[in-house]
């Protein structure tokens, strides 16, 4: 059965490729400058013309303080046909299933919510991971949460030495009262000029006088002021029509324009990248390139096998992935009806609105009639089939919170603690499905496609 | 150009839903479209419609037109700074150019107007 | 293939509680193109399990004007031959975007069960705790557990319940075209409900092609004597019955089955003032109206349009064909709508209100608005209208106010739409053997 297929972007074409190659076990390499071109390579020596990818290892942290940005990263690395990505939630951080990763990507939220729920063994499992040489991606709260704060007892990572250039103790005066313009940050003030679209420049490696820019959405992420420590990879440049301004223009730009948007720093043998905009935004390809190349770019050298198919595989049984549409369809439909109901919840410090139950339903949803497609023509081996059974738990009891919930919508009763507990199941159920996902997502390229790909040359050029 | 919405020359066909869901999906489907026909109250024959647009719902009851403004949490309050957007409903573009308006054009009764 | 059609048969098999699918193989489509014409493929292939059919025209669910009927065609109970009822509201869209064109239910339940039809899966799910509830309160309870009011529900009261061949199935609240005590054969089957929900999509074939072609249907039927006309009054001008003063004391407002041009369906309210627009807390102020005749045997009887909304109102609860009933009382003169309501429970047949043929005379017998060329001979011509309507899934009292709807258009929507190459003589073929 079709579902409806708005919002289908350009995917970045030739990460996508490259991918695409490296799950079929086709060697590349790649022209390293040319891939790199706009980030600076501290792994990859600049003599060599060409390095040997790998898929890489990548993890999504899906645990506790995050919002459903992290559902963005989910599109982005299957649009661009990543394959070995995990979903972890804080627990599974904690408990080191960091070990193999070679990139840690954390998206937006609550940024001290996700600092606390990491916990000090999360923290230090982090700080591990970027030890052994491996990356941690962060946008927003995920980029806030790694910056050196002002009070030292927020218990945040504290790692890189930028200063927040959007905290004052005392706010200028909005264009519009709203919520969105500013939020506590320990005893001062982080306030937001602007929302939406804004235009990044990228600095020139090299001397190279040819600036890139590049588009991405900024959603309460910080403009960076940084130290000669740290790599200041773009910044704020302009606004767009698409830019929704909070306070003046003539504000908006001292706040923003000229500070460092995306920052990158080395620790250790690995390295950090913060972005205030989110460029893991589905809607931007540009932007979601440049975090796939940063995936690339920290693969060491030698390439290391892939731990996929050591594992042990299950027989699949149909039957299952029907169970697991029946609940997604049951909780699509009740998402769909509380959509046209004027109601919202206050979680945390962050309201929630019926959209986003809607967010994490479509995401697994458009997937999954894919899914069952692919499945039905696969043999009988997958993986992580316990993922999906953990799903199909989490889905049937979903289910029965969100009718509740209704119900209780309904009744005007009060819903906040049965709408918190239902995020909280969808998001263990979105881990778990696309733990299963990803793990049994093989592009397979058919025989003759195999021998074009292997009769080109194994160097992978970047179109300009 | 606007789209004007008289609530009580409609007789909830739904045409424009399906109007403008074809406006998104290039295909027939009624659940991506901006334009919502609310009909939840059967049993009282109560029905009007309600469209999304970039900022606000407009909701188009018998009674008469309402404004609401999407993200506002209470009164005068909005979501907070890091409140992420939700993309599953496009909000009406008016058809992004077209000469016509979908909706109105599929719209039996005149209902749904192109207004200035 | 695929365009404007799931390609996909539900088979419901009540006696051993299994669902499963069958491939619509476009060769069966293009001998018998679908509705009503397809349903009794499906009901000869299924013959021996008494099965009941519920099927969508290829139009069904699309822009194509009118495009909203869905058919339940089975043997009814009262006549003892295969007959179609006409299913409209938005419930033959739903079906169609639940991922199913037909639905095949076979069997007998062992306790009672409902239908959960929803993005092309199946359940048969419990129904202890609906059995004995109303048909109202069916429709509220399943779409209040379920969790959507747009859930649409075919379901059965009391009388489907006794298997009494008055029993009709009920749309939602309302009225279906269902005279043929099909209400009796869900009850047979202790099949309390089929509830629906419909969120998938459908492609076109030749998209531009075929919405210009419905948008230059939808402009005729604009410019047409139907422009300005609304609801059962002006549909009652058309047959001689004048309703305008006697409704006037209730009547709230019109409003259209899925996608129809015409807003044929009527809301009657006894509960609050008629004239009220906004939302009250009356839960229940009345009725609507999808079938003209469903008041005019209480007009005939004597009773006032506020008495009518009462007794109707309680015929749509027990599940009871308000013609039928209507009848009854005329034949009884029995005009105390305290005395009816009392009794409509206890009502037996046999009634003649299942009009000649196997289509339901919920439809009136000429044409309405608009005249056709080829209406001389009415009854010939209503039969063809109503096999054309019944086979593509166009509303069947639309079907005959529309001659610009014609059959040669309605083909060349489905051909445009699907990408078939459907003749005429096809066309011939299929009306030739209902
Ligand atoms: S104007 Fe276009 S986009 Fe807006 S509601 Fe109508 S069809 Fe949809
Ligand atoms: S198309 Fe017109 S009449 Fe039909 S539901 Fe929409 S606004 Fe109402």
């Amino acid at each position: 059965m079709k579902t409806a297929k708005s919002k289908i972007n350009t995917s970045c074409k030739e990460i996508t490729e490259i991918n695409t190659l490296l799950v079929n076990q086709i060697p590349v390499s790649v022209d390293s400058a040319n891939l790199f071109r706009n980030i600076p390579s501290f792994d990859v020596s600049p003599d060599k013309s060409s390095i040997p990818l790998r898929t890489p290892e990548i993890a999504v942290y899906a645990g506790s303080g995050v919002s459903h940005s992290w559902l963005w990263f989910v599109e982005i690395l299957d649009r661009m046909e990543f394959s070995n990505v995990t979903f972890l939630d804080e627990n599974d951080v904690s408990s080191g299933k960091l070990k193999n990763i070679d990139s840690l990507l954390v998206s937006g939220g609550e940024t001290f919510a996700i600092a606390n729920g990491l916990g000090i063994k999360g923290k230090k499992e982090i700080i591990d991971l970027l030890n052994r040489g491996g990356l941690y991606f962060g946008a927003c709260a995920g980029a806030c949460m790694m910056l050196k704060s002002t009070s030292s007892d927020l218990g945040l990572l504290d790692l890189v030495p930028a200063r927040i250039a959007n905290i004052v103790d005392e706010l200028p005066v909005p264009v519009k009262p709203s919520k969105k313009y500013s939020s506590p940050y320990g005893c001062a003030w982080v306030f937001h000029p602007v929302r939406g679209e804004v235009l990044l420049k990228l600095n020139s490696k090299n001397g190279n006088k040819n600036f890139r820019s590049i588009s991405a959405p900024l959603f309460g992420g910080p403009p960076m002021e940084v130290d000669e420590s740290t790599y200041s990879v773009a910044k704020y440049n302009a606004f767009t029509n698409s830019t929704d301004y909070l306070s003046t223009p003539a504000v908006a730009e001292e706040v923003l324009l000229g500070k460092t948007a995306i920052l990158m720093k080395k620790y250790d043998k690995g390295t950090i990248v913060l972005s205030g905009p989110h460029l893991e935004h589905p809607d931007y390809p540009d932007a979601n390139k440049m975090i796939a190349e940063l995936i690339f770019q920290h693969i060491p050298d030698k390439p290391k096998v892939s731990n996929c198919h050591s594992e042990k595989a299950d027989h699949f049984n149909s039957g299952l992935l029907k169970s697991l549409k029946r609940e997604i369809s049951n909780i699509r439909i009740v998402s769909f009806s509380l959509e046209r109901t004027p109601v919202d919840w206050k979680i945390g410090r962050k309201y929630y609105e019926p959209e986003k139950i809607g967010v994490y339903v479509k995401t697994i949803w458009d997937r999954l009639n894919d899914l069952e497609k692919k499945l039905r023509s696969a043999k009988d081996n997958l993986y992580n089939i316990k993922d999906l059974e953990k799903s199909i738990v989490h889905a049937e009891f979903a289910t029965k919170q969100i009718r509740e919930l209704k119900n209780k919508v309904n009744n005007k009763e009060p819903s906040d603690d049965l709408a918190a507990m239902l995020f909280y199941n969808l998001r263990k159920l979105s881990i778990c499905f696309y733990n299963f996902y990803f793990k049994n997502k093989q592009s397979n390229l058919t025989d003759i496609q195999k021998k074009i790909a292997l009769s080109r040359k194994t160097v992978w050029h970047h179109q300009t | 150009m606007k789209l004007k919405i008289d609530p009580i020359k409609c007789i909830q066909c739904c045409a424009c839903e399906m109007a403008c869901g074809y406006r998104w999906d290039r295909a027939l489907s009624p659940v991506t479209s901006s334009m919502m026909v609310y009909r939840t109250r059967e049993k009282k024959n109560y029905f009007g419609l309600i469209l999304k647009q970039d900022e606000n719902l407009l909701l188009a009851r018998p009674e008469g037109i309402e404004i609401q403004r999407i993200g506002v949490v209470e009164e005068g309050v909005e979501a907070d700074a890091s409140a992420k957007p939700i993309m599953l409903r496009e909000a009406c573009d008016l058809c992004d150019g077209l000469e016509t308006l979908l909706c109105v054009s599929y719209c039996p009764t005149g209902a749904l107007q192109i207004g200035e | 293939m695929g365009n404007l059609i799931n390609e996909n048969i539900l088979i419901i098999d009540l006696s051993k509680n299994e669902t499963s699918e069958e491939y619509l193989e476009e060769e069966f489509i293009k001998e018998h193109i679908g509705g009503a014409a397809t349903n009794i493929a499906l009901y000869h292939q299924y013959e021996d399990d008494d099965p009941i059919i519920i099927g969508t025209g290829i139009l069904t669910g699309t822009l194509a004007p009118g495009g909203s009927l869905a058919v339940i065609t089975a043997k009814s109970p009262r006549t003892g031959e295969i007959c179609h009822a006409p299913v409209n509201l938005c419930i033959g869209a739903e079906l169609k975007y639940s991922g199913y064109d037909y639905v095949v239910i076979k069997g007998v339940a062992e306790k009672p069960v409902y239908l959960w039809i929803h993005d092309a899966i199946a359940d048969i799910n419990d129904a202890e705790h609906l059995w004995e509830k109303n048909a109202w309160e069916t429709t509220d309870t399943l779409r209040n557990d379920l969790g959507e009011a747009l859930i649409q529900n075919l379901t059965i009261g009391e009388m489907g319940e006794k298997e009494s061949d008055l029993a009709q199935v009920i749309s939602n609240y309302w009225s279906s075209g269902d005279r043929w005590g099909f209400g009796a054969l869900f009850g047979k089957k202790k099949l309390k409900s089929i509830a629906i929900r419909g969120m998938g999509l459908f492609d076109m074939e030749d998209e531009k092609g075929f919405l210009n072609l419905c948008l230059e249907l939808l402009n005729e039927s604009k410019n047409s004597q139907m422009a300005g006309k609304q609801g059962i009054i002006d549909i009652g001008n058309e047959l001689d019955a004048d309703l305008k003063e006697w409704l006037d004391p209730v009547l709230h407002r019109n409003s259209a089955c899925f996608n129809m041009p015409y807003p044929g369906n009527t809301f009657l309210k006894n509960g609050e003032d008629p004239k009220i627009l906004k939302e009250t807390d009356v839960e229940e102020p009345g009725v609507l109206v999808t079938d003209i005749f469903e008041i005019l045997g209480f007009k005939e009887l004597g009773l006032t349009s506020k008495d009518t909304v009462q007794v109707l109102m309680e015929c749509l609860k027990t599940g009871i064909d308000p013609v039928a009933a209507a009848q009854i009382c005329i034949n009884k003169e029995m005009k105390s709508v305290n005395e009816i309501i009392a009794s409509l429970g206890n009502f037996k047949g046999p009634v003649n209100t299942t009009g000649k043929t196997a289509f339901s005379p919920c439809c009136p017998e000429k044409s309405v608005f608009n005249k056709f060329d080829n209406e001389n001979d009415t009854q010939d011509w209503w039969v063809r209208r109503q096999k054309i309507a019944y086979v593509f899934g166009i509303h069947q009292t639309y079907s005959i106010m529309s001659p610009f709807l014609s059959e040669e258009k309605l083909l060349e929507l489905v051909n445009i739409g699907t990408g078939l190459d459907i003749s005429q003589e096809d066309v011939e073929t299929v009306i030739a053997k209902l």
